[in-house]
């Protein structure tokens, strides 16, 4: 990972760092091995069956987001004529908690309240970048309105069929799986200590002046020692 | 007799009617704004109830309702069987008649209150996108906008809808996109009547540049003043529609 300001000092390798690390590997140790599965699902019903993909996804979708409750969200999202062709272009699910069962929904973005907002999902960072970049990507943490209600981090990749682009297969985690694991780890690093997301977007922030989503310029990032957190695009910020 | 607590303003708020009772008439009234300002066009299939009940998050005893409401005055229809469902029924006509008894129901003061709820929303939202340092998000919003070419009202609507409430997506506060999602689903239809008007529509849609330009430059109030100005059109072209409109009352009741 690299970092955008030009001195960035790395933070001193303490038990407490260490331990926080670990906590933050484990939470985000499924995602990728979790995506893989679902976009390995997209690409052989597409190359064979398009007509089975969205029961096929539906299938390892339902699998992955009852397997944990850190998921939020899973599936993928397409403009492909070949996904057109079968289905919609957010073949996309999200778990609804009701009596304290998981329920996967089907998100339908015809449906929200504004239908429109599908006209620019290749804008939308998660699909954009993955697009573009042609690799994984974390995009948030955001408010993601169009399923959880609540700020989440969407995990991308791109789809990809003998290097022709398709679309993008991800799933959704909540902020607050994470800060429920992590708040008092940070405080054991320091008062003031912010998780940090793509370098420079506020995740967690024990400092209230800095909100979840908020972007830190780079003469206020100058202010912290960091460290990355490997595997991941998370980073711990500590003050110096 | 009652504790002097319970008549303080503030215990009243807790108090006030939660408005459940009104859910069936605000369903109705969304799906008659929609079909009224085309947004949902005449042989449009609607979800299905469940999936209605479900989007809504209200009971299907209440979208039965609603619905029946609806059949009852030849706005949707239902076909049986196989690829059955309930339809928007209406001609052009029949929604612009629906449409301007809509207008003339609404109270100058009342629809002005409306307009100034809706700024007052977009207002916060891009002050605390400028706030939150994000002003660069708006760049993907701003493409979007701008490869929208909208040819009629219903459309630009739409594209209107699509833009604001992405706007309030960027905010990152979940609170002002569920206040942005509300006075857009009862009011925006309304509002944005302006749009229909072709020339209306391209300085609405300019104004609309110029405050995402605004924003990602770093100028919040200049942003600001230009979203000011496009909702200040609407808002005119929709007062003047309401006084058509009941003017068009008063003669048919001589």
């Amino acid at each position: 990972m690299t970092h955008k300001g030009t001195n960035v000092r790395t933070i001193a390798e303490t038990p407490e760092i260490t331990r926080l690390v670990d906590v933050i590997t484990a939470w985000h140790a499924r995602v990728p091995e979790t995506i893989e599965r679902v976009s390995s699902v997209a690409i052989e019903a597409l190359s064979t069956t398009p007509r089975s993909l969205e029961a096929r996804l539906e299938e390892v979708v339902f699998d992955a987001l009852n397997s944990t409750s850190k998921f939020a969200g899973a599936g993928i999202v397409s403009v492909h004529p070949a996904v057109l062709d079968q289905s919609r272009s957010l073949l996309w699910w999200v778990t609804q908690r009701e009596n304290g069962r998981v329920e996967p929904l089907p998100l339908d973005a015809d449906l929200t309240e504004l239908g429109t907002y599908q006209a620019g999902l290749e804008d939308i960072e998660w699909y954009r970048v993955p697009a573009t970049t042609r690799r994984p990507h974390m995009t948030g943490p955001f408010v993601d309105y169009m399923c959880t209600d609540q700020f989440a981090f969407t995990f991308t990749v791109p789809l990809e069929i003998s290097s022709e682009f398709y679309g993008v297969a991800g799933i959704d985690m909540t902020v607050r799986s994470l800060e429920e694991e992590i708040e008092s780890l940070l405080e054991d690093v320091s008062d003031e200590a912010i998780l940090l997301s793509n370098n420079d977007l506020v995740a967690i922030s024990l400092d209230p002046q800095f909100a979840t989503g908020s972007r830190l310029k780079s003469r206020q990032l100058e202010a912290y020692d960091l460290s990355p957190v490997p595997g991941t695009f998370l980073s711990i910020a500590a003050p110096h | 007799m009652e504790d002097s607590r319970s008549h303080s303003s503030v215990t009243a708020a807790i108090y006030a009617p939660i408005g459940e009772k009104a859910l069936v008439s605000r369903i109705r009234q969304r799906l008659e704004d929609a079909i009224a300002t085309g947004v949902l066009a005449p042989g449009d299939r609607l979800p299905g109830e469940s999936a209605l009940a479900s989007r809504f998050r209200v009971s299907l005893v209440t979208v039965r309702e609603a619905l029946q409401h609806l059949r009852a005055t030849d706005l949707l229809y239902t076909k049986q069987g196989r690829g059955g469902g309930s339809f928007v029924a209406v001609d052009s006509s029949h929604a612009q008649a629906l449409l301007e008894r809509r207008i003339a129901a609404l109270s100058r003061a009342e629809i002005t209150d409306l307009a100034t709820y809706y700024r007052t929303i977009v207002d916060g939202v891009l002050r605390t996108i400028s706030a939150m340092g994000l002003e660069q998000n708006l760049d993907a919003v701003r493409e979007t906008f701008l490869r929208a070419d909208p040819t009629d009202g219903a459309e630009a609507r739409s594209v209107q809808g699509g833009l604001d409430l992405r706007l309030a997506g960027e905010s990152q506060s979940v609170r002002l996109v569920h206040e942005q999602i509300r006075i857009q689903n009862d009011f925006g239809a309304l509002l944005w009547i302006g749009l229909d008007d072709t020339d209306l529509r391209s300085s609405i849609f300019a104004l609309n540049g110029t405050m995402l330009d605004e924003m990602i430059s770093g100028h919040t109030d200049a942003a600001i003043a230009a979203r000011g100005e496009a909702v200040t059109i609407s808002l005119r072209w929709l007062l003047s529609r309401r006084n058509d409109a009941q003017r068009h009352e008063r003669e048919n009741n001589r």
